[in-house]
């Protein structure tokens, strides 16, 4: 499934998850997440996905950001991730991946954003519904 | 679903820890060597329960396992509203040897995971003689930080949604959910800060790679098992702890991560039921070599 197609379908897929919208009631935010040179802009309102902005981004806000190369997501995407590339600590730890910006929202909605991560798996591994 | 009861039996121990009164929950099961159980930061003897459920296990071990105080059912001390929980290494091998004495332990082999893990090190430096042996189970012999130290002074370490979201990644991905999220759940439970206290021991007074070539594996042996998923104590961690420790075993773990005995315990048992297996041969030799010239009493050396 191309990483476009993944975002894309990201709002819907995860805002009609109840636990998972729960999970992030608090969050009113942006990240930005960047597969190789593709940025994809992620605006959160009480636990919903707004519409994903793609790159190039122009003076768009956001406050933190997670970097790897497209190798790097497939690999945290497939049924089941090799050692280091199975969370983004992980990624990051062994320096697969880069969480860069004001970390302070990420900690706060760790679980939401943790759990967003894991449903563009889902996504990227259902081919799209 | 008819009702099914499990083997394990707890209990509370009042004991005195560095001088100060505590109650302290414990748990056991099986008869035979003990095997004593040391949980990880922020969390609670519960992780051990399958364990302590194994025949393979319980007909040679007797399995205990306590709950720290400030964790699980053992409450902190009286006065813990003014004070601000810290683990320290001396207080936490305190811990353990007020337990172990109380109980009256002989020679017990001490099993701990991830900080539990790296105390095993310095309790087989200050006590091995006195003990069977020692598994370090996604253990170091020195703190190995993935993230900033910034972070434990941000609220969210005082949430335990926050603590099990910081560690979730650590469970390997094969591991199946019901187990996963039982093992994040005591994280969940986690009295607020206590994880963060934990952390004082785990990533600034563990420093113990200049002294662990010391250990004497022919008296205690060192084996350090360690999940190929975790990078809390990565796999090359817990290799490069071994070659400082003459003597000393690691295992890498294929499908686990940072907490094998809850989050996978069926896969664990494969990797953990040999090396018990070798610890009680071992024990049995020695035994036959020296007729109980140490006994197991901490204090005495």
């Amino acid at each position: 499934m191309e990483v476009e197609a993944i975002f894309a379908a990201l709002p819907a897929r995860a805002n009609e998850d109840p636990a998972l919208v729960r999970a992030g009631r608090h969050m009113h935010g942006e990240f930005l997440i960047e597969v190789g040179e593709r940025a994809f802009h992620l605006p959160v309102t009480a636990g919903r996905v707004g519409a994903v902005v793609t790159g190039p981004l122009r003076l768009r806000s956001w406050s933190f950001a997670i970097r790897g190369a497209e190798s790097v997501w497939r690999e945290f995407w497939s049924a089941l991730p090799a050692p280091g590339f199975q969370d983004i600590f992980a990624m990051s730890r062994y320096g697969h991946a880069r969480i860069e910006g004001d970390l302070g929202p990420l900690l706060t909605h760790l679980r939401y954003v943790k759990g967003l991560l894991a449903l563009t798996g889902r996504i990227a591994r259902e081919g799209g519904r | 679903m008819s009702a099914r009861f499990e083997p394990i039996r707890g209990g509370y121990v009042h004991l005195d820890i560095a001088g100060v009164a505590h109650r302290v929950y414990y748990e056991e099961a099986g008869a035979g060597i003990p095997l004593l159980c040391l949980h990880t930061a922020g969390a609670h003897s519960s992780q051990w329960r399958h364990l302590m459920c194994d025949p393979r296990v319980t007909d040679h071990f007797r399995v205990v396992a306590f709950d720290l105080p400030w964790h699980g059912k053992s409450a902190p001390p009286p006065g813990w509203q003014d004070q601000e929980y810290r683990l320290t290494g001396d207080g936490y091998v305190a811990a353990i040897v007020a337990v172990w004495n109380a109980l009256g332990l002989d020679r017990p082999v001490v099993i701990g995971c991830s900080m539990g893990g790296r105390v095993v090190v310095r309790l087989a430096l200050d006590h091995g003689p006195a003990l069977r042996g020692v598994i370090g189970l996604e253990g170091s012999d020195r703190p190995s930080p993935w993230y900033d130290g910034s972070w434990l002074d941000r609220p969210e370490f005082a949430r335990g949604d926050f603590c099990a979201a910081l560690v979730s990644g650590l469970v390997a991905p094969q591991s199946p959910d019901v187990h996963r999220w039982e093992t994040l759940w005591h994280y969940h439970q986690s009295g607020s800060d206590v994880f963060k206290g934990d952390m004082h021991f785990y990533r600034t007074d563990s420093e113990y790679s200049e002294r662990s070539h010391q250990i004497d594996t022919s008296r205690c042996p060192v084996v350090l098992m360690t999940g190929e998923y975790d990078y809390s104590c990565t796999p090359e961690d817990t290799r490069a702890t071994a070659a400082r420790i003459p003597g000393a075993e690691a295992i890498v773990m294929e499908g686990l991560g940072h907490f094998p005995m809850s989050e996978n315990p069926e896969r664990f048992a494969s990797y953990l039921l040999p090396v018990l297996e070798r610890l009680r041969a071992t024990d049995s030799r020695a035994s036959l070599r020296s007729t109980g010239a140490t006994r197991g009493r901490p204090d005495g050396g």
